[in-house]
């Protein structure tokens, strides 16, 4: 009896829960809102982390079922995209980030499928497609790696796996394409889910230049620029007011790996022309490297997918008002030559 | 008693239960489809409980004493709870779902349609009024229209609709209805018309790409560079441009490789303002700085036109509003996109900018619109009578009651606003006249051998005047490199014999300088103004002792201050201005000529009887200036190949085209040009790699050019021999086509053409093909075309006299709301002498011909009711002859259309108007 008294209780107070907590979610909509949001977040992470132990032991199986269950769940909110199509993105790439063999990517494919499904405007859903029945359908892989292009033509990896299945069908002419479009593309960028770089993603168009200003080191202003790659360009910065600097820094987030060869610094004060030779420059930055070739130029190379900043300094100069900034700025090369008869 | 009620109330309870917790369920649903399920959407919190609750009351409130009066047009639609519920079941994706309805359409008739909502925003579905979108049948197009929005009523966003649609942005029309769904009205809605091909066509443009980047909220994709300018794959499709693939983007490739290419660099740049068409970009930037409409950038609400005929990229003023009007900052150098960012760094485009505003604010357009709008306002009232949101918006219980007996059921609150609104516009646009109609801000200095002289500000110094007292010098120099020498490119000044001042016709501006002051992105960039100085050099050191300038809008004379400054030097694409510039050098051509690559000639020519050009395989030579091109009988000008293969086109771009003059010409072997011809994406290529080209003589945008004694033979490969295309006031005079390799002539969007002794044979298409376009064809002879003599297609108006058709599929076929005026012409050995129909849905009608004193020659010449199988209108077109004869009877006949008959009886009797006032008679007759 007592039993059954605690069994009516204990439903009792489950049911009042739940009657409270429907009734709060449901008139309180400032705290409504925080609360899914929250449960939404948390489920994203959940998910991310029940791919470890696949991650560990690289299981592809599991993995393939986890990301399966977590596609499955979206839909079951619905057929198309939902909020969960980000998080399902960032599991599958970092799923297809420990892939390697073809086995890896086979077990994956219904995957990619399902995300194609989804939504067939995103680049990397047609990359790993395209990896993924390389070894089967190899024509088919050339068409997602297309679409792949066509939706950002300068991000590289299409072009590396079109060169891979060139390679397996010896197919130097194959290859040769596409490097040659791989080279001649700027357009295009990458997006990076959880941040915006200086220039919102990584690409091949903007940076900016900041004025090492002797008399306020730290001021922010930055004046804005455009690439141009693969042709020598001089580059103007007009000031907004004399300055007495000591050098400049570049701003970029590049979405390829870039050779950037500086070749004059002409800056004007009142008309009067100054010649900064490169003999003449320091040069720092946060991740790129340089490279001092036998005739005395430089090569800086900037890494791609990182916000980098190349801080140029010379002798303290005065009352400058603009600068002409000569550089070529080139794509890397991703395969040597025999591949790509454009690099020799 | 007592029983009972306890009875009721305790069984009542679960039910009550029931329906509380179904009430929360749906709460909880509805914020769950607002906020959290669509991808990149995020809302504020929402109080649905109170909404909800308000709706209820307001709507019992409305449907507690109806109100019938008569307010807007209205709109009815019909669309059964069910599939209203569809489009609800599975947010966001069953909401672009279409589902099945009907309509009353122009004629009052009820019409099948297809209904969904419009938009990604859960608010456009989710609130008590609907974004909608309604598709009508093929067979019921209304003035070109299959696609209409209905966006609830917004005050802001129809004025701006209004204004860009009065200030002739390309923007899609704005007309206010009252929407009723179900015979219920849902208040009062904005209804305008979705951007496609018909929207290309009602506003004359060709069917070309037109470009969409949506990237947010569910549009969003994921990890893509989202600036159109940078990333094509951001961009989508709402019309197409069928000569090419539907996932080519090369035409907007082109921009953007120009773009980049034109920021360091003049020469680009001017190639790239030739040919964007910087009026587009003037008009639109004139717009958002009046409207201060700047809800648009490289990823959102970007539409722009991309159109290989006139080669121009043409931007769209979508979902428009009026932004923020503040004091005294007018966002002049504002930039929401990154061309505008561009453009708006030149001195060039700067200025067309301060004059379009400046002429849009002296022409009072914006006043008398504004007037208008207050006119019209009483029937929005009304039906804001009707209109829940609206009342919802400003919920006061105790007013609805009070006013749910005298029938006033409206929202002063917002009319008032709309009122004070009206009047801080208007204070707004008159403080931005004052702006620009004030003095520019300038000073100068003398130097070692010259003057210097600074500009700060929005406004320029314009058309300098240097006084000199005693000792003047010769000339005085712009100095643009600032060595203090005089230089090949830096032009002298002098004198005039009239005036006693030297007089510098040019505009010096200001500096607009792309700074930032933080390391966020920023999405829209106001250029900082910087104080800016250009140099002046004079043959002997002797200073003016006053300088003079001009506003150059206002055409206001001022004096420039001498005072000391220190100014920065100006930007590349900031360059002096003299916007009376022409190019008048001109290039004489005489003898042989061999060309192996692609010529533009952007200088006037003249071209000498007897020359020769020998064009290699598509080898063109492209004419932006007025050409004279005189041969004669014995000495005609001959364009040829060079070898076995076609060469190109000879084509005249542009405006500055006009009154060229080409006589006795002759065209053997071309083709067409098209961009994939350049072999490297050399300057050439960024002149004209924008512009297709598809006949070996191309016109496009030009105007009153005379063509006379002309041979085209042999074309090849593209299509046409001919193609006018945006042109006026072009006259063939004794013109020959022979075996055109598609159309003999083909004219698109183009005005007042006309082909006088015309003889066009043996084309492989039709001999003339007419689109959207006003012809005048007059003792011509076309004949042996594979298909029709004359196509008169899409919205034409073809007047032909005094010729000969013969032995072609079809004589002359009208189709699509086009009308064939016809007189006197001998129809022979055509399968179908007369053949109109409607083709092409968009436009909603067949053809209508009418057609006086012609012979038709028959097959069957004796049996009556065969006569007429050569002469066809299918249910949508009519024929009417008058005075003609048919094998060996006079006939006066009208055929007329099942279905639009008195529509083609109006429009039969408004052309007859035309006829009476002589405006048929054209000058070639």
């Amino acid at each position: 009896m007592f039993f059954f008294k605690k069994i009516r209780y204990l439903f009792f107070s489950v049911f009042f829960l739940i009657f409270v907590s429907v009734t709060f979610l449901a008139l309180d909509h400032e705290n409504r809102r925080s609360i899914i949001s929250r449960i939404l977040v948390l489920h994203d992470f959940y998910r991310l982390k029940t791919l470890d132990h696949g991650l560990q032991v690289r299981d592809f199986s599991i993995l393939s079922k986890k990301l399966n269950d977590y596609i499955n769940t979206s839909k079951k909110f619905s057929k198309g995209r939902t909020y969960m199509l980000p998080g399902i993105y960032e599991a599958t790439e970092l799923v297809v980030s420990r892939a390697i063999t073809q086995d890896d990517y086979n077990k994956l494919e219904n995957i990619f499928e399902q995300l194609l499904e989804f939504d067939d405007r995103i680049y990397k859903f047609h990359i790993w497609y395209a990896r993924s029945i390389s070894d089967n359908d190899y024509e088919k892989a050339l068409d997602h790696i297309n679409i792949a292009i066509n939706i950002s033509p300068a991000e590289n990896e299409a072009y590396r796996l079109a060169i891979f299945i060139s390679e397996k069908n010896n197919d130097p002419k194959l290859a040769n394409k596409y490097c040659i479009k791989y080279n001649d593309e700027f357009l295009g960028g990458n997006l990076p889910l959880k941040y915006g770089t200086l220039f919102n993603s990584y690409n091949n168009q903007k940076f900016f230049l900041r004025v090492n200003n002797l008399k306020d080191v730290n001021q922010l202003n930055f004046i804005n620029s455009n690439f141009v790659i693969n042709q020598s360009e001089t580059y103007e910065f007009i000031f907004d007011k004399s300055t007495n600097l000591n050098g400049i820094d570049l701003h970029m987030a590049p979405l390829s790996n870039l050779i950037l060869n500086i070749k004059e610094m002409k800056y004007f004060s009142s008309g009067a022309e100054i010649n900064i030779n490169e003999n003449d420059l320091t040069i720092s930055s946060n991740n790129s490297y340089i490279i001092e070739n036998l005739d005395n130029s430089l090569n800086i190379i900037v890494s791609q997918m990182k916000e980098e900043v190349l801080r140029l300094r010379h002798k303290s100069l005065e009352n400058i008002d603009k600068l002409e900034l000569s550089m070529t700025i080139k794509k890397m090369q991703f395969t040597n030559s025999n591949f790509c008869k454009i690099y020799k | 008693m007592k029983k009972t009620l306890k009875f009721l109330i305790i069984g009542s309870l679960p039910f009550l239960f029931v329906l509380y917790l179904t009430f929360l369920y749906s709460i909880i649903k509805s914020d769950w489809n607002y906020a959290h399920k669509s991808m990149y959407t995020y809302q504020d919190p929402f109080n649905w409980l109170e909404y909800k609750t308000k709706v209820g009351v307001v709507k019992s409130i409305i449907n507690f004493r109806e109100n019938s009066n008569l307010g807007l047009k209205t709109k009815r639609i019909y669309v059964e709870e069910q599939n209203q519920k569809k489009l609800l079941s599975d947010t966001p994706n069953s909401t672009k779902v279409w589902q099945d309805g009907f309509h009353y359409n122009q004629e009052n008739k009820l019409k099948d349609m297809q209904v969904r909502f419009r938009g990604d925003n859960p608010r456009n579905w989710l609130l008590e009024k609907k974004h909608w979108r309604i598709k009508t049948r093929k067979n019921d197009v209304i003035n070109q229209k299959r696609y209409f929005d209905y966006l609830p009523y917004n005050f802001n966003k129809y004025f701006s609709g209004l204004i860009a649609n009065k200030i002739g942005v390309l923007s899609p029309e704005f007309n206010l209805v009252e929407l009723y769904i179900n015979d219920t009205s849902h208040g009062v809605y904005i209804e305008s018309e979705n951007l496609n091909e018909s929207f290309l066509r009602r506003k004359k443009i060709m069917p070309v790409n037109l470009y969409k980047a949506e990237n947010i909220l569910d549009e969003s994709i994921i990890a893509l560079e989202m600036n159109a300018f940078n990333s094509p794959g951001a961009t989508s499709k709402s019309a197409i441009f069928n000569q090419l693939d539907k996932e080519d983007k090369s035409d907007l490739t082109f921009f953007l490789e120009l773009i980049r290419v034109s920021h360091n660099d003049r020469k680009y740049f001017d190639n790239l303002a030739n040919i964007v068409g910087i009026n587009h970009w003037a008009k639109f930037t004139a717009y958002q700085i009046l409207t201060q409409n700047f809800h648009n950038d490289n990823s959102h609400n970007f539409r722009i036109v991309s159109d290989p005929w006139s080669g121009n990229l043409i931007p769209i003023a979508q979902d428009p509003l009026i932004g923020n009007l503040q004091q005294k900052n007018f966002r002049i150098n504002y930039s929401s996109n990154d061309l505008i960012l561009l453009l708006n760094q030149s001195s060039l485009f700067h200025h067309q900018k301060l004059e379009n505003i400046y002429r849009i604010l002296n022409s009072k357009e914006i006043e008398n619109l504004i007037e208008e709008f207050q006119r019209f306002e009483k029937k929005i009232k009304i039906s804001q009578k009707r209109d829940v949101e609206e009342l919802v918006k400003n919920f006061n219980i105790f007013q609805l009651i009070q006013n749910l007996y005298n029938q006033n059921i409206s929202n002063e609150k917002t009319t008032s606003e709309n009122e004070n609104f009206l009047k801080s516009y208007n204070e707004y646009l008159n403080r931005l006249h004052l702006y620009i109609k004030r003095k520019p801000v300038g000073g100068w200095k003398e130097n070692k051998n010259g003057l210097t002289l600074f500009v700060d500000g929005d406004l320029p110094l314009s058309n300098l005047r240097f006084h000199f007292k005693d000792q003047k010098p010769d000339w005085v120099a712009l100095d643009l490199n600032e060595n203090g020498v005089l230089d090949k490119n830096e032009k002298k000044f002098y004198f005039s014999k009239e005036e006693d001042y030297l007089l510098i016709d040019y505009n010096f501006y200001s500096n607009r300088l792309n700074f930032i002051e933080t390391t966020n992105y920023q999405s829209h960039i106001n250029l900082k103004t910087s104080k800016t100085r250009f140099k002046f050099i004079f043959d002997v050191p002797k200073n003016p002792y006053k300088i003079e300038f001009e506003n150059p809008f206002t055409k206001k004379i001022y004096s420039l201050e001498k005072t000391s400054f220190i100014a920065s030097p100006y930007a590349k694409l900031n360059y002096p201005l003299n916007i009376n510039f022409k190019n008048e050098k001109t290039i004489k051509l005489q003898g042989n000529y061999n060309f192996n690559k692609t010529k533009i000639y952007n200088e006037k020519v003249v071209i000498e009887p007897g020359t020769k050009f020998n064009l290699k395989k598509n080898v063109s030579l492209i004419f932006k200036n007025q050409v004279n091109a005189k041969g004669t009988t014995d000495a005609p000008i001959i364009f040829q190949k060079a070898e076995q293969e076609n060469w190109g086109t000879v084509a005249l771009v542009g405006n500055s085209t006009q009154n060229s003059f080409f006589e006795n010409i002759i065209f053997d072997g071309g083709s067409g040009f098209v961009r994939e011809n350049f072999t490297n994406k050399n300057f050439d290529y960024f002149s004209i790699g924008n512009i297709r080209f598809i006949s070996s003589l191309s016109l496009h945008n030009a105007k009153n050019i005379l063509f006379k004694n002309i041979l085209v033979k042999n074309n090849l490969s593209y299509d046409d021999a001919i193609h006018v295309i945006y042109s006026q006031n072009i006259s063939f005079k004794n013109l020959k086509v022979n075996k055109a390799f598609g159309d003999g002539i083909d004219i698109d969007m183009s005005e007042n053409i006309y082909l006088q002794n015309a003889i066009i044979k043996n084309s492989k298409n039709d001999a003339v093909d007419l689109m959207e376009s006003i012809v005048f064809i007059n003792n011509s002879e076309l004949v042996g075309s594979n298909d029709k003599g004359i196509s008169v297609g899409e919205n034409s108006f073809l007047v032909v006299k005094n010729s000969k058709i013969s032995e072609n599929q079809v004589g002359i076929a009208t189709k699509d709301n086009s009308y064939s005026y016809i007189d006197n012409l001998e129809f022979k050995n055509n399968d179908f002498h007369i053949k109109n129909y409607k083709k092409n849905w968009r436009y909603g009608d067949g053809g209508i011909s009418e057609i006086h004193n012609s012979i038709f020659e028959v097959n069957n010449s004796n049996d009556i009711s065969k006569k007429f199988n050569q002469i066809s209108a299918d249910e949508d077109s009519s024929i009417k002859i008058i005075k003609s004869k048919i094998g060996n009877s006079l006939i006066d006949k009208n055929i007329f259309s099942i279905t639009k008959k008195n529509k083609h009886i109006n429009k039969i009797s408004k052309v007859k108007d035309l006829e009476n006032q002589g405006k048929l008679i054209k000058k070639n007759d």
